[in-house]
């Protein structure tokens, strides 16, 4: 038993990690790609401004909620699912 | 310099070839002669077994019962397994059936006369003066000695970790260029603000004790 809540708890927090690093990850590669969106509309004042930070962080707003940003979950199921048919590759077949 | 990090990155390669190939599934056709439980002292090589809380019964002297799987492989030379539970500890095999593991091993049991071939799965080594043996995951019956199953568990295991390995590498590629760099820049720049308000203090330092001293001569 105290096994088995081991490998729980040890699941678990590997998985928080890679939740909370992927999400910034993608986070950070939608900001990036918004940034080069903003330079192609406006190549007369690309670059770091007030004006291309106000436009980034307004598009930002709801990423949350997004597909991409939802499916960043998996992380915490994956790792179950591969468990459980582990369990029944190993016992069960 | 370069040597001492040329033979640290060597060894450490071998350490992750060596674990790989420890950990990882391994598949090899056989054919089983016996299967038998044998008492057996578990000492300075306990770590090539399962751990002691895995359900195994360890008496006092450090003696086990473990189940052996006796088999001969095609070329003729003998190969033994043992067959013990992992349970939910390491290597995360999740076994707990190997009383029907064994029920089947014995079932397949047969004679170099009438030999039926079994492809059996399993993790670990063969070292016979460390008395260690090799974890019997699966045991599939095929259909003679030149057939091999192709080792799809350790392939899909191994595409994996390397996917992993990638998405970890894409990750700190985009910290490095949206995190460190650009606060290394504005360090640089910082450090140049500095650098000129000091040269610049510096020069008006100079002018005035210029000054100074041309007064002195001028008097």
């Amino acid at each position: 038993m105290m096994a088995l809540i081991r490998l729980i708890g040890l699941v678990l927090a590997v998985e928080l990690l890679f939740y909370v690093l992927l999400s910034i990850y993608i986070r950070s590669t939608r900001r990036e790609a918004l940034e080069k969106e903003w330079d192609r509309r406006h190549p007369e004042i690309a670059g770091n401004s007030p004006l291309r930070r106000e436009f980034v962080r307004r598009s930002m707003i709801g990423f949350g909620r997004t597909l991409r940003a939802r499916l960043v979950g998996l992380v915490l199921v994956l790792p179950l699912v591969a468990i459980v048919v582990i369990v029944i590759l190993v016992n069960y077949d | 310099m370069r040597w001492f990090l040329t033979i640290l990155g060597v060894t450490f390669g071998v350490v992750v070839f060596l674990f790989l190939d420890y950990a990882l599934p391994s598949k090899q056709t056989v054919r089983i002669t016996n299967t038998y439980n044998r008492l057996t002292d578990i000492g300075a090589n306990s770590i090539f077994f399962a751990s002691p809380d895995t359900g195994t019964v360890q008496n006092a002297a450090g003696q086990r019962d473990v189940r052996f799987i006796d088999t001969v492989r095609p070329n003729g030379r003998p190969y033994v397994y043992r067959n013990e539970d992992t349970g939910w500890i390491w290597p995360p095999y999740f076994k707990y059936d190997s009383s029907n593991l064994h029920a089947r091993a014995t079932d397949l049991k047969s004679t170099a006369a009438d030999p039926d071939w079994v492809s059996v799965t399993s993790y670990g080594w063969r070292v016979s003066w460390l008395s260690i043996y090799p974890n019997a995951i699966a045991i599939r019956p095929v259909a003679g000695p030149d057939v091999r199953p192709f080792n799809w568990p350790a392939t899909i295991i191994l595409l994996v970790m390397g996917l992993l390995l990638f998405l970890i590498w894409r990750m700190w590629n985009q910290f490095r260029e949206r995190s460190i760099d650009p606060a290394l820049r504005s360090a640089d720049e910082a450090w140049d603000r500095i650098d000129a308000r000091a040269d610049a203090a510096r020069d008006r330092a100079r002018s005035r004790i210029g000054r100074w001293w041309q007064g002195m001569r001028g008097r």
